[in-house]
């Protein structure tokens, strides 16, 4: 090989602009051809680069992870449940909204917007409430009364019973 | 992977609150719903929206000053949604009221709710439901009444207080 294209080569691989295709011509001249002398001081590089590559480690004194295998079964994982929670959120919209999405029956609830009729409907509902409200304390009030009346009753009864006895 | 599937587990339990939140709070949507369009029956539906607007924008009514308006303002701030569904024969309702009474206490998920009050009588019905949240305050509250001629359903949601709303029609000197 031109050892002009070497050496240019060598200039963008010191300056970290190689391709992947020129590190190996780089590393093939170095390794297979008769080096001149001043590319001498490069070729110990390059041969130490071409022997790391090719030693292959069988035993080591570590086991190594499954990285890949690991990855995938958690892949799996993730989207087991998610599907299942995202299945679970659909069917719960379907059933449980209070118009079916997929019913063309219109709604003949009457939303009401004007300020007027808002705070009339609200009155109205509040004073509904309020009444009813005290509707049943006030029963309960009654009863209440009631009660009292019976124990006061009770207390007189006591008192002379016990008069009686002395 | 421990914190990862913390992380899933939330997220299911999460969604699954929410689907049961949406079926719970469906409940009473469903009822309005079915009814809506009737014959007899009348489904209002006020927003928080409209109610936010008439009472925190509006400051209640500009042309009310009355202390009950005041009152009303007040409860009604603090109030998420209203809904009232009515059935009356002379809106044209062929079934006795009672029935319907009977049919809408069937349909609602009493289970969800607390009872507050239940008048039982001849010609008056009255079933309270109140539903509480975490911080054990009315959020939501139910009243269902029957009159010969007519059935209410009411549902107001929101920060709810009953003293309040019961003080609008007591007379002052039964107050205590």
């Amino acid at each position: 090989m031109d050892i002009r294209i070497i050496k240019k080569l060598l200039e963008k691989y010191y300056e970290g602009e190689t391709s992947l295709e020129e590190e190996a011509m780089l590393r093939d001249y170095f390794n297979n051809e008769d080096v001149p002398q001043e590319l001498k001081k490069y070729q110990s590089q390059f041969v130490f680069y071409q022997r790391e590559r090719e030693i292959e480690y069988q035993n080591y004194d570590f086991a190594l992870p499954k990285g890949r295998e690991i990855h995938h079964t958690k892949k799996q994982l993730y989207w087991i449940p998610a599907a299942a929670a995202v299945i679970l959120l659909i069917i719960s919209i379907i059933f449980f909204l209070p118009q079916n999405p997929f019913s063309h029956k219109q709604s003949n609830v009457i939303t009401v917007t004007d300020p007027d009729s808002t705070y009339r409907i609200t009155e109205y509902a509040l004073y509904a409430v309020s009444e009813n409200l005290n509707k049943g304390l006030g029963k309960l009030d009654k009863l209440e009364y009631l009660q009292e009346g019976m124990n006061a009753l009770n207390k007189i009864n006591i008192n002379l019973s016990n008069k009686e006895s002395n | 992977m421990k914190k990862q599937k913390i992380r899933i587990l939330n997220t299911i339990v999460i969604l699954i609150g929410l689907s049961l939140q949406l079926a719970y709070s469906a409940d009473i949507d469903k009822i309005m719903n079915k009814y809506s369009g009737q014959d007899g029956f009348t489904v209002v539906n006020i927003p928080g929206s409209s109610l936010g607007y008439v009472f925190n924008e509006m400051n209640g009514s500009r042309e009310r000053n009355k202390e009950d308006d005041k009152k009303i303002k007040e409860i009604a701030k603090d109030i998420s949604g209203i809904k009232i569904l009515t059935y009356s024969k002379e809106d044209g309702g062929k079934i006795l009221p009672n029935a319907i009474y009977n049919e809408l206490l069937a349909a609602v998920n009493t289970k969800e709710y607390s009872q507050l009050m239940n008048v039982s009588k001849k010609d008056e019905k009255v079933m309270m439901l109140v539903k509480k949240d975490a911080n054990d305050k009315v959020s939501e509250f139910l009243m269902l009444t029957y009159e010969p001629d007519e059935v209410t359903l009411i549902q107001i949601t929101g920060k709810l207080n009953l003293k309040d709303i019961k003080d609008l029609t007591q007379p002052k000197e039964n107050k205590k």
